[in-house]
């Protein structure tokens, strides 16, 4: 008989009898009456009388049930109703030991949480699928420069090749991401992000437009009118959904451009873009040669039945040819990948490194289950006689093992919905720091649910139950259990070597562990209580920002800023500072030596107006402040602040000093630097930031004055304002108003209060703190309900023994001693080893693994945990003590 | 002479059933009923033995269920061969033979069935 057709058969046959059971059973029940019915009859034929016979026909036929237990044994149906009624007193079990079912079901909660929000995040973020169609055949050609094993995205030149030449890559185009001004009717500008792009970008999309059209290959050209496509959103939030749009005039840096397309709801190709315009063309100069031009990031979709491996060979022919004509040129290497891994550079990945991500944070699942295992085993020791009478009603020992992995099952699938929740709040609170800090997620990472997850989860909550249902189980029914048959009575089994050396290294693991994990935890989030010195919530910062092309002209520009930001009513002062280190580095004193291992003290160094310091009333100390002159490229003056001058001076005077920054050697790719002059400190200041835990997390700092021109040689400078009685709300618009009169090529980027800001950077300190306290709640509950059980086991069997003693007179602080002494004895070695691992480690690593604070943190943590253990052992050997002897000794006959 | 179940040859009883199918579909009883006269009231079989036998059939395949009014206008569940069941029924029956007719040889019997 053919396999699948019997296979079809059976299934559907199970299927049948598992979703229309009810219907099966009255089915079967129909045709055993009409099979009764036709016997009466038959037995009537034969000389039975008609009122008799329908009793002897249902007697010979028997009961109905048992028929219907064998026809399901026939569909092989037979374990769902074991199994229904395993899961209900799974259920039960729940409920009757809410203690383990609470404690071990959190514990393992989070276990599922990290496990889960990982296997999340590689999904999303790794392996993640386009949502467009034919999404996993986009991919992304970039250059990679050999020599430093990085990509060089200077590519007009070879991409213009690539378009040409490529036959195993179609609809090959280009983007760049610019930020510009855009300016919509009378209201103010606004910076947004547009895609330059390519119009091969929609063609390879294959989304076609709501309204209007996307761009074609023709907008490219420099000779046509300026065109800009915009997304739903934005024509839904900021064009008031006007159903004039196509053609509607919007400027952007000054530049009339005409809307001439809606794309669909959701389309944010080429990542999170709302806005495209065509791919400005270059001066044919720049496209004759190779690393000439803007950055690029080149996309196409492989052809019909090309692979990348086939992309990959025709695109190294035409980078060897490249390499040929300009050989100055010849370390650049063209490379074909998924288009994803290029925009979020992730090549590095391996599939080992991943799999080592996903295995460690299952690790914490593990060892959490195996805790929960442990009491498991403890609470089946009072089920000794239970497991006994089955056994010798004829369960299997393969059935018994079943029942308890299904009562474990049940606990991990409600730990596993538990803990799915958490990992995805998780998950979305990334999400949304990604949101607000980067402006949104790339258009393919998607954190919704999808079957994958859940299947990952199920499976995930299976292995769980594996491990704290059947190992007790195998343990639980194995030899012992006979000798439970045999004296029918109290229990047999013994928490044998393994238990007991689990206890101790459960002990050893978390004194050794647990004081490293909290010094370093510690450590991060000491510097989350560093405050500023002023009331943050009175400033904002603004970053302004000037295209490179000229930055060189009109350097009043920004001082004409500052002037007309000072007359917006709420603003009292205002100043600005560089958006980036034009001197950076370790800084050397004159006469004073460096950290050991260091060329210099680590220092932050800023570049500001000269009215910085009093914008923020930073309060001279000693010598003047920063002047007008000092913004002279030649002027050697600096004002340090007390912080700077006791890190490095001590109580001595630092005005007249002299300090430079270090000459530091080539490092991966950078290039050497020799020391810098010598400037000299000429003014002493407040601190900016205090740290009430630790003084000496506050980073010393070194002001120098930079004028406007100086400032602009960054993309950005950073305008600081200080307000009075009004929001960063009701200043916003004038501030944008005011940089696009001023000059409209100029626009103001992020624009944030000072607070908000300390605010974004303390959340990663928070969710630390929290994620600590998580794993230090559950290390020691888990260690607590370990020896919790571990006590109350002890007098479970102990029982008997202890109501002779008591009977004897015995006191019952000699039956306590008894009773802890073992317990003691495994808390007691378990500290010594964790003390004894954790100093080594420390030892070996100079040190640094505790930070120095070993003497505290190690006696601390044994403390903690002895503390955990007499609290724990507390509950059940009270229970110990009151044992009466008529009550134990009447129990055990 | 009646045997019971526990004398009925292993397999055969899902191959007799097989047999009286090809004939014409049939109830469960009226399988019993034709099986114990075929025999000359040799097998009597247990509806505890059919039943589960008939349900393993149909999870085979091997026959299908319908239900059916018999001419006594009551409803009723017959049995039908499928294809897959005709193929079965001549693959058993030429195994049977070949079986049966080498035990007759060992047993001192004349070629073909008792």
């Amino acid at each position: 008989m053919k396999p699948i057709v019997r296979f079809i058969a059976t299934t559907r046959e199970r299927l049948r009898g598992l979703l229309f059971r009810k219907r099966v059973d009255a089915e079967l029940e129909e045709e055993l009456r009409f099979h009764m019915e036709m016997e009466a009859a038959e037995l009537v034929r034969s000389g039975t009388a008609p009122d008799e016979a329908p009793r002897i026909a249902a007697a010979t036929l028997g009961g109905v049930e048992r028929y219907k237990d064998e026809v399901r044994d026939a569909r092989g149906l037979a374990w769902i109703p074991g199994l229904y009624l395993d899961f209900v007193l799974g259920m039960r079990m729940m409920r009757k030991h809410s203690a383990l079912s609470i404690v071990g079901g959190l514990g393992m909660a989070v276990g599922v949480a990290m496990s889960v929000g990982m296997f999340v995040f590689i999904r999303a973020n790794i392996y993640p699928t386009i949502p467009l169609d034919e999404g996993d055949r986009i991919v992304a050609i970039e250059n990679r420069d050999v020599t430093v094993n990085n990509e060089d995205r200077r590519v007009l030149h070879d991409f213009l090749t690539w378009r040409r030449e490529l036959k195993s890559v179609t609809n090959v185009g280009a983007f760049r991401s610019v930020s510009r001004n855009l300016a919509v009717g009378d209201a103010p500008p606004e910076p947004v992000e547009i895609a330059e792009m390519s119009a091969a970008g929609f063609a390879l999309a294959r989304v076609p437009a709501v309204k209007g059209r996307f761009l074609l290959p023709d907008d490219e050209r420099a000779d046509r009118p300026p065109v800009m496509v915009i997304g739903f959103d934005v024509w839904k939030n900021r064009f008031a959904g006007r159903e004039d749009i196509i053609g509607y005039p919007v400027k952007v840096a000054g530049v009339v451009h005409s809307i001439v397309g809606v794309m669909p709801e959701g389309f944010a190709f080429p990542v999170t873009h709302r806005y495209w315009v065509p791919l400005a063309a270059e001066d044919e100069a720049v496209s004759t040669g190779r690393r000439k031009g803007s950055g690029l990031y080149v996309f196409g979709r492989l052809a019909d039945g090309a692979t990348l491996e086939s992309a990959q060979a025709e695109l190294s022919i035409i980078g060897r040819r490249a390499a040929g004509q300009y050989p100055e040129n010849a370390k650049l290497e063209p490379m074909v990948m998924p288009y994803i891994h290029s925009i979020t550079d992730i090549q590095g990945i391996q599939t080992l490194g991943i799999v080592m991500m996903q295995a460690m944070m299952t690790l914490l699942l593990v060892v959490v289950a195996v805790n929960v295992a442990m009491l498991v085993y403890a609470r089946t020791a009072t089920r000794q006689g239970e497991i006994a009478v089955r056994t010798a009603l004829g369960a299997s020992r393969t059935r018994i093992i079943g029942q308890l992995f299904m009562e474990a099952l049940t606990l991990a699938l409600f730990s596993a919905a538990v803990g799915l929740g958490i990992g995805y709040v998780g998950v979305s609170l990334g999400d949304r720091i990604m949101q607000t800090e980067m402006g949104g997620s790339p258009f393919w990472i998607s954190y919704r649910l999808d079957p994958w997850i859940i299947l990952y989860t199920i499976g995930i909550a299976v292995f769980t139950a594996a491990i704290v249902g059947v190992l007790p189980a195998l343990q639980a029914t194995g030899k012992r259990l006979e000798a439970s048959l045999r004296s029918l009575s109290g229990s047999a089994l013994r928490l044998g070597k393994t238990w007991t050396t689990l206890i101790i290294a459960q002990v050893a693991l978390a004194v050794a562990v647990l004081p490293a994990t909290v010094n370093f935890a510690w450590s991060e989030m000491r510097g989350g209580f560093t405050r500023t010195t002023y009331d943050a919530s009175r400033y904002l910062l603004a970053e302004l920002v000037i295209d490179e092309s000229d930055r060189g002209a009109r350097p009043d520009r920004v001082a004409e800023v500052i002037r007309r930001l000072e007359e917006v009513p709420g603003i009292e002062d205002a100043a600005y500072r560089t958006s980036f280190a034009h001197r950076r580095g370790p800084i050397e004193a004159e006469g004073v030596a460096s950290p050991g291992g260091t060329s210099g003290f680590r220092v932050a160094s800023k570049g500001v107006s000269p009215d910085h310091l009093s914008l923020y009333g930073l309060r001279l100390a000693a010598g003047r402040g920063l002047t007008a002159g000092d913004m002279d490229t030649a002027s050697t003056a600096v004002v340090v602040s007390r912080r700077f001058a006791s890190r490095i001076y001590g109580t001595a005077n630092p005005l007249g000093r002299r300090v430079r920054y270090a000459a530091q050697p080539a490092v991966d790719d950078a290039k050497p630097r020799e020391a810098s002059r010598w400037f000299e400190i000429v003014g002493v200041v407040d601190n900016d930031r205090e740290n009430v835990f630790d003084p000496e997390l506050v980073v010393p700092e070194l002001y120098y004055a930079v004028s406007p021109e100086a400032a602009l040689r960054g993309e950005s400078i950073v305008i600081q304002a200080r307000m009075g009685g009004t929001t960063l709300a009701s200043v916003l618009p004038s501030m944008r108003r005011i940089a696009s009169q001023v000059d409209p090529t100029m626009r103001l980027g992020r624009v944030i209060q000072q607070s908000a800001a300390n605010r974004q950077a303390a959340t990663v300190l928070r969710l630390l703190g929290l994620a600590l306290g998580l794993i230090l709640l559950s290390v020691f509950l888990l260690s607590a309900a370990g020896i919790y059980a571990l006590v109350s086991f002890t007098i479970t069997r102990r029982r008997k023994e202890i109501g002779i003693r008591s009977a004897l007179g015995a006191t019952q602080r000699q039956v306590l001693v008894d009773v802890l002494r073992p317990v003691g004895r495994q808390v007691l070695i378990g500290i010594a080893i964790g003390i004894a691992g954790a100093a080594a480690v420390d030892r070996a690593s100079g040190q640094e693994l505790l930070g120095g604070r070993a003497g505290l943190l190690l006696p601390a943590f044994a403390i903690a945990m002895a503390i955990v253990a007499v609290v724990a052992a507390f509950g059940p050997a009270r229970r110990g003590v009151r044992i009466q002897p008529t009550e134990a000794l009447r129990a055990e006959s | 002479m009646a045997h019971d179940q526990s004398d009925l040859l292993q397999g055969t009883l899902e191959l007799m059933v097989l047999k009286n199918l090809s004939l014409e579909p049939m109830h469960g009883w009226g399988i019993i009923q034709r099986i114990r006269q075929s025999s000359r009231d040799v097998f009597q079989i247990n509806q505890g033995s059919l039943y589960p036998a008939l349900q393993r059939m149909v999870s085979r395949g091997v026959i299908r269920a319908e239900w059916r009014v018999t001419e006594n206008n009551r409803r009723a569940r017959y049995y039908s061969l499928t294809a897959e069941g005709r193929r079965e029924l001549a693959s058993e029956l030429a195994q049977w033979k070949r079986a049966s007719t080498a035990v007759n040889r060992v047993l001192g019997f004349s070629g073909g069935a008792a």
